[in-house]
């Protein structure tokens, strides 16, 4: 970013490089629509490129990134006023019954369709502290809410991701494919 | 060690372990849950996929929406955020004075001064803090109770000017026949209004999301009017109250219904 800020346009194609598809799967992970997420993408960045007179050099772009992208969705979802949409986008939609195809991916289908029936305050906790990386201090800072009320969210929320994947079978399903493995 | 230490382990297929392991999760539901749902953790881990990186053709959209931000509003909200903050305080401010300068309230030599410096405190101080969350930048967050505070405290402000007893009695222009009122204070509304309009398309330039959200584009919209409205209070020498309610406080209307047109996308 402080390539970018200093005038080297070729900065920003790699900061989309790295950001962009991380961000888009993150808008997908949230119950946006493929679309939806290209157009959050696209004005992230712009948003990056309009405040670029406040970045400082030696800060770090990932908190600026994830705060403009929570920031964006949220008038997004505010606007339609209704909650995230699933099932539109293939990688967001309900996943097959596990004995239909139990192939390595369904877990993964599973846990989207689970993520996507959780509460918005406790899935978008979820998402930037385990699939993003973000210390609950930071999710806290991008949220605009305190590191305690993010942790009771992430708890709630992780409580009741565990109920939903049980609810679904997931739990038998590993149990089987332990066994298959022993 | 911490939350962060404990998602590594976990992520790494490691159980955190030893005192301060144990010491942290004992004050962490959140880091405790994830450590006692295994299989929770192993799920997750199966979406934990790479992100796709095919992506060049929103990179292009991306780059040629870039190349299409210029013109002067552009320039203006790439400025620095505190430079934006000032651009905007100065507008906010100038007219007012160019008001006090140039057309000033008759009455202004009997206004006692502490009553003259409180008035101008209620207008000043949500119209500072309005103005700070209208252009606060994206990467930084205010929350909607925020907006809505700062709003109310804007609201309640310009209706305390006009609450509080009269600045005095003993100026002459001060006194309006009854007859008077309704076009007065038409007068006043539309001055304000007009007054406020500057303020207004300078911080709409400098906002850099456009104000999209009702709330948000209230704030914006009530930074300018009250900005007028201290035009008016420093022009206008009626001291009675209905058209204080009337002609003053109502300046704020133009901002109330803008910022409502605005939330429903019909602007």
């Amino acid at each position: 970013m402080a390539d970018y800020v200093a005038g080297n346009r070729e900065a920003f194609v790699r900061l989309f490089e790295r950001w962009g598809p991380r961000l888009r799967q993150m808008f997908l992970r949230q119950g946006m629509r493929a679309d939806e997420a290209d157009d959050l993408v696209q004005q992230t960045f712009l948003h990056l490129h309009r405040a670029r007179a406040d970045f400082r050099a030696g800060s770090s772009l990932r908190p600026w990134a994830y705060t403009i992208a929570a920031n964006l969705r949220r008038q997004v979802l505010r606007r339609r006023g209704r909650k995230p949409e699933v099932g539109l986008d293939p990688a967001a939609g309900e996943p097959p019954a596990p004995h239909e195809d139990p192939d390595a991916g369904l877990v993964g289908a599973q846990v989207r369709a689970a993520l996507a029936r959780l509460p918005e305050a406790q899935r978008e906790v979820i998402v930037l502290h385990w699939f993003e990386g973000l210390s609950f201090r930071e999710v806290a800072v991008v949220l605009g809410a305190t590191a305690t009320a993010v942790k009771v969210r992430a708890h709630r929320g992780y409580t009741r991701l565990r109920a939903e994947l049980e609810a679904v079978g997931v739990t038998a399903f590993e149990h089987v494919a332990y066994g298959d493995v022993k | 060690m911490d939350c962060a230490d404990v998602r590594a382990a976990l992520v790494r297929g490691e159980v955190p372990s030893g005192p301060a392991a144990a010491a942290h999760l004992s004050t962490c539901p959140a880091c405790m849950t994830l450590v006692e749902s295994p299989g929770l953790v192993r799920a997750l881990g199966e979406d934990a996929r790479p992100p796709d990186p095919g992506v060049d053709a929103l990179l292009a959209r991306t780059l040629a929406a870039v190349a299409d931000e210029h013109g002067a509003a552009t320039k203006m909200r790439e400025l620095a955020t505190p430079w934006r903050f000032l651009l905007a305080l100065a507008v906010a401010v100038a007219v007012p004075l160019l008001v006090l300068l140039v057309t000033p309230r008759p009455d202004l030599a009997v206004v006692p001064r502490g009553r003259f410096a409180l008035d101008m405190f209620l207008y000043a101080l949500p119209a500072v803090a309005a103005l700070v969350v209208a252009l606060w930048p994206m990467q930084g967050t205010v929350s909607m109770h925020t907006r809505g505070l700062v709003a109310l405290c804007g609201v309640l402000a310009a209706a305390c000017v006009a609450a509080l007893p009269p600045i005095h009695a003993s100026h002459p222009a001060s006194l309006v026949a009854s007859a008077e009122h309704g076009r007065r204070a038409i007068a006043c509304l539309v001055f304000g209004t007009l007054s406020a309009i500057p303020a207004f398309v300078v911080m709409r330039m400098l906002a850099r999301e456009g104000a999209r959200v009702g709330t948000k584009a209230f704030v914006l919209g009530l930074a300018a009017a009250l900005s007028g409205s201290a035009a008016v209070f420093l022009h206008c020498p009626i001291n009675h109250p209905a058209h204080l309610w009337a002609g003053h406080v109502t300046v704020l209307l133009p901002a109330a219904i803008w910022a409502l047109a605005h939330g429903r996308g019909r602007l």
